[in-house]
């Protein structure tokens, strides 16, 4: 299955950089270098300038995906993690605990989902079906053969429990207003634990749980939630 | 002609009950000149003659000015209009009456442009017709509104070779003091393109001296526009305009899309007409954009969701709502969530057609209150069958790129705090405020 690299950076930068064609000012340190700025064959003297976003017209000719490749993900965190040949990949948005988002999160209904106004929803890309618990995460939920895409959502512990609740949702790139309850796939536990070492940011890491698994790690503010799992290939 | 539409509306459902007696009288009374023409003047021939509308490279393709022109497109005039396939407008019937030119045409008019093919498109008789349309095009070489004020071509012809298929470059041209001896507020902007193999032509502006890094927040900061196929041009509402610094470098972000082969290369100079605004200026609209980089399209998904937002800090006018993706894309909505719960549909296009990239242009600017926040959704269809019809590979995931077969997911806007600017920085802006976009 083709690696992941994440399609790109954020709100407006994406947009500045495809439509206004500027280059990134910086880049994904795994990503291979942005192509040179170049003048055309009819690059004009004195005060214009010609520069095209990748190569020469020949090489131009046809593109595809080059351009997301250098991007920078300058407003999401990204985790990935490695299981076997498949990969497993996590970003949440940029959303410190001085925003609206954070304040949200305190005064969450019990039971209730958290939204995200400020940032697209958070999102989960697997190459491998994942076990969580008793349930199945499969590959293949939007499209056959495809790996499997994800938004992941907060639920508060309902009236009498201390249980957060992961929800895993089948539209991956929505908002972080935008969760259709229809779409919901599986809903799974979360251990959470208040910790003295605060994270300015909500924050994500995927990190490796033995040979086959892998611990799902959400940090914000004082709240940490972790979710274990483990790949489930059919 | 609203009289006339209604005396045939009258006419037709009273044959209904008298059929036999009134078929020959309602032949005739269908005619081009009386009934026809006054349809076509009003929704179709801004862009249906020699030299139409701008509308970013598109070329209506033939002309439907006289008898003439227009007999031989009779039956197709009618299909087109029927299935509301012409003229190109895409939001639905909740936002009618919002935003300017809006080309929808009623069903009493659909009606008649049905009756007319149906019953021999007779031309009538010529003292009927109205007197002909003017566009200002004519009379403005071209120009949509007036002859603009200051207009800055690439900064020269560039030859597109024949091998491109799909080319982003970009050109800077810097202001010269002959060009913009002062600082200027503009309200209005056209870009005139070399042709439709111009996919979109977009410009920004850097004060001299500015740092030409973008960051988040940045597009509101120096976007000046852009165009694509089918989008015209942007008028801002009086008191509203964007700056411009004298001495400014203007870039040219150009998208080249054809097919490739011997002969399909031309020259490109394509030009960027400045309107001044020419009254006093309230407020600093800039244009911005609501966007997501970060999806991903499965491959063969025919229903697949994008979403993106952005809060205003502060009351805001909303000017011009502008959706733009590719050749995926199938539908499009901007929805405005208030800080008192509210939900309101800004702009709902349930058939988005990246060759039709109409901007829809407020005719009163819009009040949004701080805390306010606009969510824009675009539905993508990655599927064979939409393959097929608009040749892309749908066996791949798509993410955002420049080139059309990849996919964009922006929604467009300009709009403009609400707070007035104080008078004297209206007069002589020095600096440019944030826009206080993300």
């Amino acid at each position: 299955m083709r690696r992941y690299r994440p399609a790109g950076a954020g709100i407006l930068i994406g947009a500045a950089l495809a439509t206004m064609g500027a280059a990134p000012s910086a880049q994904e340190p795994s990503s291979p270098p942005p192509p040179q700025a170049q003048a055309s064959p009819h690059a004009p003297a004195g005060q214009g300038i010609a520069r095209q976003s990748g190569g020469d017209a020949t090489a131009n000719a046809r593109r595809s995906g080059q351009f997301s490749r250098f991007l920078v993900m300058r407003t999401r965190n990204l985790a990935t993690l490695e299981l076997g040949e498949a990969e497993v990949a996590a970003h949440v948005g940029k959303l410190a605990t001085s925003s609206d988002d954070y304040q949200a999160l305190a005064a969450l209904e019990p039971g209730a989902v958290l939204e995200l106004p400020g940032a697209a929803a958070c999102k989960l890309r697997t190459e491998v079906d994942l076990r969580f618990g008793d349930a199945v995460l499969p590959t293949g939920n939007v499209s056959p053969d495809f790996a499997g895409l994800y938004s992941f959502w907060l639920r508060a512990p309902v009236e009498g429990s201390a249980e957060w609740r992961l929800v895993l949702n089948d539209e991956a790139d929505v908002w972080g207003t935008q969760r259709d309850p229809a779409r919901d796939r599986v809903e799974v536990p979360l251990e959470h634990e208040v910790v003295a070492d605060e994270a300015k940011e909500l924050t994500v890491a995927l990190t490796a749980q033995g040979v086959d698994g892998g611990l799902l790690e959400l940090r914000w503010g004082t709240y940490r939630w972790r979710a274990s799992f483990i790949a489930a290939p059919r | 002609m609203m009289k006339r539409v209604l005396r045939f509306s009258l006419l037709a459902s009273t044959a209904l009950a008298a059929a036999p007696a009134l078929a020959a009288a309602g032949d005739g009374d269908v005619t081009f000149y009386r009934d026809v023409l006054p349809i076509l003047q009003d929704n179709c021939q801004t862009c249906h003659r020699a030299v139409g509308a701008n509308s970013g490279g598109m070329v209506a393709p033939m002309s439907l000015l006289t008898y003439d022109e227009t007999r031989p497109w009779a039956k197709s005039i009618a299909r087109m209009a029927v299935s509301r396939a012409m003229p190109p407008w895409f939001a639905t019937e909740a936002t009618r009456g919002k935003f300017h030119d809006e080309r929808v045409l009623t069903d009493q008019q659909i009606e008649t442009l049905t009756r007319w093919a149906s019953t021999g498109a007779a031309a009538g008789n010529a003292a009927d017709a109205p007197a002909a349309a003017r566009f200002a095009q004519d009379e403005n070489a071209g120009w949509s509104f007036r002859q603009p004020d200051l207009v800055v071509p690439l900064p020269e012809p560039y030859a597109v070779a024949d091998d491109v298929e799909d080319l982003n470059i970009d050109f800077t041209s810097v202001l010269t003091a002959e060009q913009l001896p002062a600082d200027a507020w503009i309200q209005g902007l056209e870009f005139r393109v070399g042709g439709r193999s111009v996919h979109h032509m977009c410009a920004s502006a850097f004060a001299p001296g500015e740092k030409e890094s973008f960051q988040v927040g940045e597009l509101g900061r120096n976007g000046l526009g852009c165009i694509a196929l089918g989008s015209g041009p942007t008028f801002l509402p009086e008191g509203f305009a964007q700056l411009l610094q004298k001495g400014s470098r203007i870039k040219f972000s150009m998208h080249y899309h054809k097919e490739p082969g011997p002969g399909s290369g031309f020259t490109d100079r394509s030009e960027l007409g400045f309107y001044f605004a020419r009254g006093p200026v309230s407020h600093r609209a800039v244009y911005d954009a609501i966007g997501n980089v970060s999806f991903e399209i499965p491959p063969g998904n025919d229903r697949w969701r994008v979403g993106s937002a952005k809060k205003f800090e502060q009351d805001s006018y909303l000017l011009a709502l502008w959706p733009h993706a590719h050749l995926r894309a199938v539908a499009a909505r901007y929805e405005l969530h208030t800080p008192d719960g509210a939900t309101e549909l800004l702009l709902d296009v349930p058939r988005y057609d990246q060759e039709w990239q109409v901007v829809y242009r407020y005719r009163e600017p819009k009040l949004i209150p701080a805390g306010s926040r606009i969510e824009v959704t675009l539905w993508y269809e990655n599927s064979v069958e939409r393959a097929n019809e608009r040749r892309f590979d749908s066996r791949q995931a798509t993410t955002f790129g420049p080139a059309t077969t990849d996919e964009m997911m922006i929604g467009f806007l300009n709009w403009a705090p609400a707070a007035e600017l104080d008078p004297a920085a209206a007069a002589a802006p020095a600096a440019i405020p944030s826009s206080g976009s993300e």
